[in-house]
């Protein structure tokens, strides 16, 4: 008799976004200390009183933003949901794990509901940084410098967390085709469109 | 004997598209699955053009299988 096992996978391109849906959809895991100070700094920057408290909640929040790389988050998590604990780890700029098929029942579930929720609030932190940056651009005027120089860190903080994680994922994920490519006797030519790397492999 | 053709290609969040020429039959699918099958969750959802119906003999053909594939998400 064989057991068949479904693989399950969840995205972490942007950790703070998986720590958001992860929770939002009533789990927990096993977070690192610096997401549990992220949380905090960020609670700090919405409830600060006058200028120079805000300048101070988003200076710290920022440095712990540019803090926040590859190598803070852990290989393995752990994430309780639907009352039960499943292993994590990290392999191709994305956590996976194997569950065994017929006891996953209501699991894959919530493992897609918290993949849509970190897509929704994936959205929903561009919106945030988008709209930031514009309201920057409009009242830099008015905003002391101090206030400029803080809010600037925090969206450089925010859009680094974005693409060091994106970069760790594209790195890996070139690696492997590259290798394969080459693997089934493909020659392959690599080159950049504007952001896009582009592979066009042929095998005569 | 045509060429095999791959075109890959890998957005800045990870995301993979992916298009064959002249890899004719079921041969494509398996192709693909050796080289994307780990990084493409949906690989069998690939749209199939109707060069991927045709024998592996056959000669002519453009597009065989292309598909856009989420396998990461952030900024797009």
């Amino acid at each position: 008799m064989s057991t068949v096992y479904v693989q399950v996978n969840l995205p972490i391109t942007n950790v703070l976004c998986l720590d958001m849906a992860i929770q939002e959809a009533g789990g927990t895991w096993n977070a690192p200390e610096i997401i549990h100070e992220i949380r905090r700094a960020k609670m700090k920057t919405a409830t600060a009183q006058g200028a120079q408290s805000l300048i101070s909640a988003n200076n710290e929040y920022a440095e712990l933003l540019r803090a926040l790389s590859p190598e803070t988050i852990p290989r393995t998590i752990c994430v309780n949901i639907e009352g039960r604990t499943l292993t994590f780890i990290k392999n191709r700029g994305q956590y996976s794990t194997r569950t065994r098929n017929g006891t996953q029942s209501g699991l894959i579930g919530a493992i897609q509901s918290i993949s849509k929720l970190y897509d929704k609030n994936m959205r929903l932190i561009e919106n945030e940084l988008n709209k930031t940056i514009q309201t920057l651009e409009e009242q830099k005027d008015l905003l002391s410098a101090e206030q400029v120089q803080s809010l600037r860190s925090v969206i450089e903080g925010q859009q680094s967390t974005i693409q060091s994680a994106n970069q760790e994922r594209v790195d890996e994920v070139t690696k492997e085709i590259e290798e394969k490519l080459a693997a089934r006797g493909f020659e392959v030519r690599r080159r950049m469109v504007g952001k896009k790397i582009v592979y066009q492999a042929v095998r005569r | 004997m045509a060429e095999e053709s791959i075109r890959i290609i890998v957005h800045d969040d990870g995301r993979i598209e992916f298009e064959t020429h002249d890899i004719k039959g079921e041969a494509c699918m398996d192709e693909l699955e050796e080289i994307l099958g780990e990084l493409v969750d949906d690989l069998a959802e690939a749209t199939k053009t109707s060069e991927y119906h045709e024998p592996p003999s056959s000669q002519k053909g453009t597009n065989q299988s292309k598909n856009q594939q989420t396998t990461g998400s952030g900024s797009s």
